[in-house]
């Protein structure tokens, strides 16, 4: 019993360690886009609310992705995965692919953590879409 | 106990994004160079078609060319193909990279040479023997291994892809595309007097799980259980105040899914049941994770089933039916019936590979009386 109660606590610890190691390195690595989202042919956003699918390309796709990083955006806490979004966007750069789930005007999920806005993304997203 | 669990998921449904950029790479050290699977030769025999289409115009097969039914004779397999129901001809294709890819094929009737008997492998740098049941073999690997290589890495990204296997319209439609043609209906269940909501109608914000809670009570408000509120809005304002007030439900963020359980139990309470609500993350493989939502169905138990990535990525849908396809020689294909909340028509969701390494995982939430 006692064997079983400190391996469990073992287990623990080194789940919070490779946690605290992983947030770290996302907290370093400040920016949740990495700066080639500007080289996306292509971005495709969800509507959390109604499942509608938009897929912006070339030009369009470019226009948003630089908006985006004209963002302040900074850390706002750890993500815990929830059921519930305004707009799931995916960047398509090459063979890989970026995706940031928006929660509210202005926050907005990425990895394993939660990031604040100075701006309505929300808002953005909908002029984008709403062409 | 909660908090380890979330923690634990958390990590792993984070960690899956990026095992899905290592699976799509894992197909360059895939062993079984030589051998065709049924689902390649179905995938060739369409990229034969679609070719034959552009080069010919619709002369022979068009875009009404369909893929009527696969069968394997030891050396080949035989794709028979219909147009409007009536026969369209059929590709023999090869089932080994060394032969011919496309053995040969016809806009009608039958295969003629698919019983030719290849010759000894001592005897295969000869002319063909003089038999009307012989014909020579010459090695066509090298030829033919980019091609195969192109529809193996097509295959890999497209099932690998997490965004198959939510949002399905047709599953009949998509068992033949998908896991090559021959597929029929064997079983389903669809729990009767369920009435799919669309969260579209109800006022608040990242609000999935909430009206997946409101559809489970409404149904169960229909069979035995009539305290629960009978107006829809009012329901639904009910279970957002229950989960505001506990904390499992914010505007902002939507719902934790770890809470639903919670969230469940508390609705039953609040209307004088005994009922709860009760979670099930971890499942040994597909076939008990079937059987554990057939079995909920079959109850006639709705439930609530929260995704981490893909086509259903942190959204939660309800479940109320299924299909069940089989074909020979195959493990039967499960198709969960939902309300995605995004609309009231159904939609169905591939169960072959949620909850494996690289795949979206979930969790069921259990509604029981």
């Amino acid at each position: 019993m006692k064997k079983r109660k400190i391996k469990l606590q073992v287990l623990v610890l080194a789940i919070v360690v490779i946690g605290m190691t992983l947030i770290g390195i996302c907290v370093v690595n400040n920016s949740p886009f990495s700066s080639n989202i500007i080289d996306s042919n292509k971005i495709k956003i969800r509507d959390g609310t109604n499942g509608n699918l938009y897929v912006l390309e070339d030009e369009d796709a470019l226009s948003l992705s630089s908006k985006l990083l004209d963002f302040d955006v900074k850390v706002s806490g750890v993500n815990t995965w929830s059921s519930g979004y305004k707009y799931k966007i995916e960047f398509f750069v090459g063979e890989n692919i970026e995706e940031i789930i928006i929660k509210s005007e202005n926050s907005f999920v990425k990895g394993l953590l939660t990031y604040e806005a100075n701006e309505d993304i929300v808002k953005l997203v909908e002029s984008v879409i709403s062409k | 106990m909660k908090k380890i669990v979330s923690i634990i998921l958390s990590l792993t449904f984070v960690l899956s994004f990026s095992t899905n950029v290592f699976a799509a790479e894992s197909s360059m050290n895939d062993n079984r160079i030589n051998e065709i699977t049924e689902r390649e030769a179905v995938e060739l025999a369409r990229w034969f078609i679609a070719n034959d289409i552009y080069e010919n115009k619709n002369n022979g097969w068009s875009e009404s060319t369909v893929i009527d039914s696969v069968k394997n004779d030891g050396n080949s397999y035989i794709v028979k193909l219909k147009s409007d129901s009536q026969d369209n001809g059929y590709i023999v294709v090869g089932n080994d990279v060394s032969e011919s890819l496309i053995k040969e094929f016809s806009y009608e009737g039958e295969p003629l040479f698919v019983n030719l008997l290849p010759l000894p492998v001592e005897d295969s740098e000869s002319v063909a023997r003089n038999s009307s049941k012989s014909c020579d073999i010459i090695d066509q690997t090298e030829e033919n291994l980019p091609y195969l290589l192109a529809v193996r890495n097509n295959l890999n990204t497209s099932l690998k892809s997490n965004s198959d296997y939510g949002g399905i319209t047709s599953p009949y439609e998509h068992v033949n595309s998908t896991y090559g043609s021959g597929w029929t209906y064997h079983s389903g269940k669809t729990i009767s007097g369920f009435t799919l909501l669309d969260m579209d109608d109800f006022s608040a914000s990242n609000h999935c799980s909430l009206t997946t809670i409101t559809a489970i009570f409404n149904y169960h408000r229909t069979h035995g259980y009539s305290s629960i509120s009978s107006n829809i809005n009012t329901l639904f304002n009910r279970v957002k105040t229950i989960a505001t007030d506990n904390g499992y439900y914010t505007p902002k963020n939507g719902t934790m899914p770890y809470y639903i359980d919670n969230l469940a139990t508390k609705v039953w309470s609040y209307y004088g049941y005994s009922g709860v609500g009760n979670n099930d993350f971890f499942f040994w493989d597909v076939n008990s994770i079937n059987n554990a939502l057939k079995g909920e169905v079959d109850g006639n138990r709705p439930g609530a089933i929260s995704f981490t990535s893909g086509y259903y990525g942190n959204h939660t849908v309800t479940y109320y039916g299924y299909i069940f396809y089989k074909k020979s020689g195959q493990s039967n294909k499960m198709y969960l019936k939902v309300n995605d909340n995004w609309s009231t028509s159904a939609r169905y969701v591939d169960t072959t590979y949620i909850g494996q390494l690289g795949q979206t995982l979930f969790e069921i939430c259990r509604v029981l009386p």
